[in-house]
């Protein structure tokens, strides 16, 4: 009787210990997801920012161009399954940032007059990375130009490999050897002036990604370009929201990103959706247009897309799919 | 010596409009003419050291002949990062110019004090650092630096300094210099203003029997010339107005370390302390401050040779 007595008391002891704990979890939950709520909150917010002077007729420009839209995002579907090969292969990379700014490399490189024959012509349009980290993507992309083999990706950050993990000028097509934050631009800055002086008519793009805009030197530069009146620049901000810890906002706020840009007495404009070419093109037409004044476009972007687990969670900045189960899921996503 | 080295690189960039020099909102008076007559050879980009190397780099890129002009921690530490990626990394002949070695800037504090430049440029890969001892060696460095095709860093002196060389300005392919005949034991390498000082010592010391050796490149280091001169010499005094961490002194032993010849010599660094100089007042009481004005050092040579 007493045994059972013990086993009564130990059972209701055990239960009021459970739902102790039950409660609990179900507080910190409530806390979580109050997070969370936020963070989706702002998450839908973004993109929904206009820049009323510098609306233009999307649907004009991209009239008959559906062909080479198609072409462009079957060339973008292939850099995506490169890029995960290649960091997969190399177990190290930046996945996430390369894949935000598949589309955005894709539309500028239709944008530049160099081919892998004219790319010591002083008249070429040079495209400066100024975000290194996302150099997958552009070594696919100009492997796909054929600036050098695409066997060579295979290479990527593997022993005595000329490809490495920052954007290197060694390699055949990269203007600028990138990856400390913020001097890409400076760079990008000096080679618009050096267009000026000289009255050629090349234009310089930059990327940068939104988190390197943290860098103070990249606000000397856009002081810079301003004060000299370099019309044959364009900025493209790859704006994922997300830099290597946290989301941009709660890092290091950026917003009002625009209206930070046009005080500096740059054009701004936006492009809502970074992965829809019939968006971008446009709008990197438009930079490239004769102006007075330097451009910046700033794209909206999802870090990681393609993949699911990866799209918007900032741990995967700089991290690589570790268990068979993750990788076959991304090579089935992106179409592998 | 600043004037003089933009002087003679405005003659040069009369006739060659690729030159151009960027500033960073310093030498008012010495780019006067520049600003002038050639405007757009001679750019102000504001009080942004970091931009003004990456700009450069861009333009060296588009083949422009750049040179960088700001007082020496501006144009080393502040840009640092960007020297050594956008420059160096990519072998970009740009050519920076830092004014103001030691305590040049006297009156303005260690901000504006040039004492670890040499330390923190030397370990940056392709870099060539040059350091002019006198006004005529300037005019013919900045000629020589137009057709230099790497990246380089001079530290030059605000004010003009004592004349050394004459008519016989030694070949700057050299690296170095000799300027005293004769010799015996003793040797005393130094570099930039210095080597005045060093010539001094030497006339006190032993007469004529001292080596003075102007080592004006500093990196890379004219090893071969320098093993000649020094082989018979036991005693060697490297004399610079930097810090003894790391600079040309460093560099001397460093030198002798790696072709294993440490146990034949004894040298003795003479630079500013490693410290901050937070005193203030003219050069020479700074140098007296920090024991590298001349009684100092012939004291400390004294000591040493005894």
């Amino acid at each position: 009787m007493a045994m059972l007595y013990l086993l009564l008391v130990y059972v209701v002891v055990g239960c009021i210990w459970y739902l102790i704990l039950a409660v609990i979890e179900y507080s910190v939950r409530q806390e979580f997801d109050a997070v969370e709520i936020e963070r989706r909150d702002r998450m839908s917010q973004i993109g929904y920012y206009h820049d009323q002077e510098d609306l233009w007729d999307k649907e004009q420009s991209i009239t008959g161009d559906k062909v080479r839209i198609e072409g462009l995002k079957n060339k973008a579907k292939w850099i995506r399954q490169q890029v995960l090969e290649m960091c997969v292969k190399a177990g190290a990379g930046h996945i996430a940032p390369a894949l935000s700014c598949v589309e955005i490399l894709l539309s500028v490189y239709e944008q530049l007059n160099i081919t892998p024959d004219n790319r010591y012509d002083p008249d070429r349009d040079r495209f400066v990375l100024s975000k290194g980290q996302g150099c997958a993507a552009l070594y696919a992309v100009l492997a796909q130009a054929g600036f050098f083999p695409v066997e060579d990706l295979t290479t990527y950050t593997q022993d005595g490999s000329y490809l490495g993990g920052h954007s290197e000028s060694n390699v055949p097509g990269v203007e600028a050897f990138t990856g400390s934050l913020g001097n890409g631009f400076g760079i990008a800055v000096g080679m618009a002036l050096a267009g000026k002086m000289r009255h050629k008519s090349y234009h310089v793009f930059c990327l940068l990604g939104d988190g390197e805009l943290n860098e103070g030197a990249v606000w000397e530069g856009a002081m810079f370009a301003a004060h000299h009146k370099l019309g044959n620049i364009t900025a493209i901000v790859d704006r994922n929201w997300q830099q290597a810890v946290d989301f941009t906002e709660d890092a290091l706020k950026l917003e009002p990103l625009a209206q930070k840009w046009k005080s500096f007495e740059w054009k701004a404009l936006d492009v809502r959706d970074g992965h829809n070419f019939e968006e971008i093109l446009p709008a990197l037409e438009i930079s490239r247009a004769g102006s007075d004044k330097p451009h910046v476009i700033i794209v909206n972007t999802i870090k990681g897309k393609g993949i699911s687990y990866m799209e918007r969670q900032p741990i995967w900045h700089y991290r690589v799919p570790e268990t068979a189960h993750l990788v076959d899921q991304a090579r089935k996503e992106l179409g592998l | 010596m600043r004037n003089t080295f933009f002087d003679s690189l405005y003659k040069e960039a009369m006739y060659d409009p690729d030159i151009v020099v960027l500033m960073s909102d310093t030498g008012a008076t010495v780019m006067q003419e520049w600003r002038a007559n050639r405007p757009l050879q001679c750019i102000n980009v504001g009080i942004a050291e970091q931009n003004q190397v990456s700009v450069a780099a861009g333009l060296a890129m588009c083949e422009f002949n750049v040179f960088c002009y700001a007082i020496i921690p501006f144009i080393t530490s502040r840009c640092h990062d960007q020297i050594r990626v956008n420059i160096c990394c990519q072998e970009l002949p740009v050519k920076l110019v830092g004014v103001g070695v030691g305590f040049d800037y006297s009156t303005l504090g260690p901000t504006h004090h040039g004492v670890e430049d040499i330390a923190i440029m030397r370990c940056l890969p392709n870099l060539s650092i040059f350091c002019p001892s006198d006004d005529n060696m300037t005019k013919v460095m900045a000629k020589y630096l137009v057709n230099y095709k790497y990246p380089t860093y001079v530290r030059v002196d605000r004010t003009g300094t004592p004349l050394i060389y004459s008519r016989d300005i030694p070949d700057m392919v050299k690296g170095y210099h000799r300027l005293t005949k004769g010799g015996s034991r003793l040797a005393i390498v130094a570099t930039g203003r210095m080597v005045n000082t060093a010539l001094w010592v030497a006339g006190e010391i032993r007469g004529n029997y001292v080596k003075v050796i102007d080592l004006f490149r500093i990196k890379p280091l004219p090893v071969e010339g320098l093993l000649t001169e020094l082989a018979d010499c036991d005693d060697i005094v490297t004399l610079e107005a930097h810090s003894i961490v790391g600079g040309m002194g460093s560099a001397i032993v460093e030198m002798f370390s790696d072709l294993n010849m440490m146990k034949y010599k004894r040298i003795l660094r003479l630079g500013t302390p490693d410290d901050h100089c937070r005193v203030y007042g003219s050069r020479e009481c700074l140098q007296r401050y920090n024991k590298i004005d001349k009684d100092s050092i012939l004291k400390s040579i004294k000591e040493w040779m005894s």
